[in-house]
């Protein structure tokens, strides 16, 4: 029995030791904004693993993340969402608006020390468009009828037509030709150490566990100041926030609650700043516009009527949110806030209602020709905002005699069983809002195939004409009459309700300076954000492997 | 004796080609397919790209023609190339993985054994005293509570509120920095949470397997005798009850094999540990058909030898077995 005594004893201490060293708290003041310095680490959190650091081949957005920090496009997005020269210095824009030439940056090199050219681009226009190639990214580029190399610095494109998304579909990462060129691009070892000529240069890579990148010392636009980048893979979102709370990790996207309630304490402000910015997505009900009630324009606009937005927004976002009147978000030039509003009005909706031949029988209920006004609304699996949000709207209708179904399904169940076959009265999902305005894929009568985007099967003749002038009129003013007025026409139409579109919510270290949230978000100017001397957290030598 | 095992190992193979096949045709039918479900509803992506994809991966052939093509290279040993978009072979990944789930698991199963087995005795030598309530209570708390929210609270207590125990993961930040000493404390630090959790759940099975086990002993004849000789009871319990009543429960360490291995997407997951568990997570969620085959192959093959080893370390303790 001793023996087992001091086995129990040395299990406590061994135990005990483990404790001891715990990690020191940082009891550095971060109100000073002190001086840019070079040094220091970011750690963000992500819930997927990276699959594939070949940006064309990926689909995933924990890969497209690591991409945009190694890679360059010939164009990128500012602040304020213009179009600004990347790795293109500036280009030139035919007088037929049918070709762009991209004058390209000199002296730019590949972190393996080659020079970049135009040799580069081409290749990865060659490569995208490659039939050997399994990209899902290749449908802007395959509307180039011509590209060619003028010199090594010049690089033009031609269209058949003036397409105005084209500028921008050059943002996509370009690929270095030396280390692709002949090879099976599928087998190639960029796809886990990839070479770029962006930012950051990528270091190591821990499968299921971390992805390191170190700041590029020659990167063309200045060295950034914070010398390494950690993405660490958490799955679960709970930890991930647990990991934020103990100072694990720097930065993590917050949800409505989190960010109103969880977050809202002297210890975690003392921390962390929290930054919000509409996020480029909105909310809606989609409705089947084969569905023998929801044909009708004036159905569809008595639903509108009929649910409180600014509730959903109070209630469910707690009050991170604002109304959404169209596909776009205020702060983006495409917007028209002169649509016709649709107000919370059961009157209205009642009278719209009777309008379309819908009579308010004894029971609450109304109905026409004797059939009563019944609908299920499907909702994806575990997306909270979109269930309850549901559910009030669920009740804001019942309350003019509709009744509503609430069906919650597994994503891809949803999209493959009922999306694809048109087997719905009405969703309640979630658009992400492109930075281009091109509207084509989700309101034109043409895309309404399976595995296509307008699967409400909207029909509107004006809409389509409008489509195809806005996306082949380069010039922006003259684009954005066009956009304005298919705003217009979607807002009397009323195809979808639209609900609201979020704010992204972001809590970030308070040692990182120099953050300016604005339309495109807070990490647009990543490269000067920076950590005083005197509050560096991490202290590693960001020494570049070559 | 050789018979015996020959019999078992035959078995095995209808028993793993079985698996296999339901494996593969349940994962099959669950909607969605590789490549493609965060290109869903995507505007960027087309509809040719689309195809084109899905001719990459031979899904466009019918269910059984892949199924045979799948069994074609499983017979040779090879797992094949995952379907995520990294093209790796799936071999690769699993092995990177192994080790950590491995070891994850066999530190529980031993932490299960040393609390369990004395837990167990323990309870049955002072029955229905106030301390065997509280163990059994105990115990069995311990295997009602989920262990997500046991792992989440536990996570809040050592890591957030007293700091003194990493969150998740495996590795501290610095680990490349730290000599040997600090190495190996590092990670056993960070193996303490997701160690003891996985093992509290389990803890209730085998101290009960052993409660019951020993009692029944205790009850047989021969027990009296020793007794009866003028033996102390430490003896009588260690040499004369313990011994038969350990067997029993040899079994269910073979047969904990496959809910270890389940345990382990659960918790890897929630301590973002990069083992078997988590891969097995990522792989469902993209719908990467080979490495869920590979890993579900891996974990039907180690269930089965589980099973195997707890048989035939039965049937050599035990003679009635091995001959009947």
């Amino acid at each position: 029995m001793a023996t087992k005594k001091r086995l129990i004893l040395l299990f406590f201490l061994c135990f005990a030791l483990l404790l001891s060293c715990g990690k020191k708290k940082d009891a550095a003041s971060y109100d000073d904004p002190g001086t840019p310095a070079y040094g220091d680490m970011i750690v963000t959190g992500s819930i997927g693993e990276p699959s594939n650091l070949i940006p064309i081949l990926a689909s995933d957005s924990s890969s497209h993340e690591i991409a945009s920090y190694v890679y360059n496009g010939l164009v990128k997005y500012d602040r304020d969402l213009n179009i600004v020269g990347d790795l293109a210095e500036s280009w030139v824009i035919s007088k037929d608006n049918l070709s762009i030439t991209f004058k390209l940056r000199k002296g730019v090199k590949w972190h393996d020390g080659k020079p970049f050219t135009a040799q580069d681009v081409m290749f990865t226009y060659k490569v995208t468009i490659d039939p050997k190639t399994p990209t899902p990214y290749s449908g802007d580029f395959k509307l180039v009828k011509k590209a060619e190399m003028l010199d090594d610095y010049t690089f033009r494109v031609t269209y058949d037509r003036p397409f105005a998304p084209a500028l921008i579909s050059w943002s996509s990462g370009i690929l270095p030709r030396h280390l692709l060129e002949g090879q099976d691009i599928t087998a190639s070892p960029l796809k886990r150490k990839p070479v770029g000529t962006g930012r950051f240069v990528f270091t190591e890579w821990v499968p299921g566990d971390r992805v390191i990148l170190t700041a590029n010392p020659e990167y063309f636009e200045g060295r950034p100041y914070i010398g390494k980048y950690m993405m660490k893979i958490i799955p679960d979102t709970a930890t991930m926030f647990l990991e934020l709370k103990n100072s694990s990790i720097d930065m993590m996207g917050l949800t409505p609650l989190q960010y109103v309630k969880q977050t809202d304490y002297p210890a975690f402000k003392r921390e962390f700043n929290r930054y919000k910015y509409l996020a480029f997505a909105y909310t809606y009900i989609g409705y089947n516009l084969k569905h023998k009630f929801f044909k009708d324009k004036r159905v569809r606009q008595a639903l509108a009527h009929a649910v409180n937005k600014q509730e959903i927004i109070d209630g469910i976002l707690l009050g991170q949110g604002i109304e959404a009147t169209g596909p776009f978000k205020p702060d983006m030039w495409a917007y028209n806030g002169n649509v016709k509003k649709f107000a919370y009005d059961p009157e209205r909706a009642l009278a719209l209602l009777k309008e379309a031949g819908f009579e308010r029988g004894q029971d609450g209920k109304i109905r026409k020709n004797g059939i009563p006004f019944e609908f299920t609304v499907l909702v994806n699996q575990g997306n909270t905002v979109r269930i309850q949000s549901a559910e009030l709207i669920q009740r804001r209708f019942s309350a003019i005699g509709i009744t509503m179904k609430i069906r919650v399904l597994e994503w891809a169940t949803l999209v493959n069983d009922f999306i694809d076959k048109k087997n719905f009265d009405a969703v309640l999902l979630g658009w992400t809002i492109p930075n281009d305005p091109d509207l084509f894929d989700i309101w034109h009568s043409s895309k309404q195939g399976p595995k296509e985007l307008n699967f409400t099967s909207y029909e509107n003749k004006e809409i389509d004409e409008l489509l195809v002038k806005a996306r082949h009129t380069m010039d922006q003013a003259g684009r954005k009459k066009y956009i304005d007025r298919i705003q217009e026409v979607l807002s009397e139409d009323q195809p979808y309700t639209f609900l609201f579109v979020p704010y992204s919510t972001v809590a970030l270290s308070r040692r990182f300076k120099g953050i300016d949230p604005g339309p495109a978000g807070i990490m647009y100017n990543f490269i000067k954000w920076y950590v005083p001397e005197k509050q560096v957290r991490y202290r590693i030598h960001a020494a570049v492997s070559r | 004796m050789l018979q015996y095992l020959a019999k078992r190992l035959l078995f095995m193979i209808p028993m793993i080609f079985g698996i296999t096949l339901v494996s593969f045709a349940v994962i099959h039918l669950v909607p969605g397919e590789p490549g493609m479900l965060e290109a869903e509803m995507n505007p960027k992506v087309t509809k040719e790209a689309r195809e084109r994809i899905r001719a990459f991966y031979g899904l466009d052939k019918p269910l059984h023609v892949q199924y045979w093509t799948w069994l074609k290279r499983i017979v040779r040993f090879d797992f094949g190339t995952s379907f995520a978009t990294d093209r790796r072979p799936v071999i690769d990944k699993i092995k990177e993985r192994l080790p950590i789930t491995i070891l994850i698991n066999l530190l529980s199963m031993g932490l299960i054994f040393i609390f369990g087995i004395p837990i167990g005795v323990y309870c049955a030598r002072y029955k229905d005293s106030i301390m065997d309530k509280l163990l059994t209570s105990f115990v069995f708390a311990g295997y009602a509570a989920p262990t997500f929210w046991v792992a989440l609270l536990a996570m809040i207590f050592f890591g957030v509120y007293l700091e003194i125990l990493p969150v998740s993961g495996i590795k501290s930040y610095d680990f490349q920095d730290m000599n040997i000493l600090e190495k190996i404390a590092d990670i056993a630090r960070h193996l303490v949470l997701p160690v003891a959790i996985s093992a509290v759940g389990s803890l209730a099975g085998i101290s009960r397997y052993m409660k019951s086990s020993l009692l029944e002993v205790l009850r047989q004849e021969y027990i009296t005798t020793a007794y009866a000789k003028g033996l102390p009871e430490k003896i009588v319990i260690r040499k004369h009850a313990l011994r038969n009543a350990l067997l029993p429960v040899i079994t269910i360490l073979g047969l904990s094999v496959p809910g270890l291995i389940g345990g382990s997407v659960i918790f890897e997951s929630i301590f973002s540990i990069p083992g078997m568990g988590q891969l097995f997570y990522f792989s469902v969620m993209a719908r990467d058909y080979p490495t869920i085959m590979g890993i579900l192959v891996i974990g039907a093959f180690l269930t089965l030898i589980g099973n195997l080893i707890a048989d035939v370390s039965y049937a050599v303790a035990d003679p009635r077995i091995r001959i009947g």
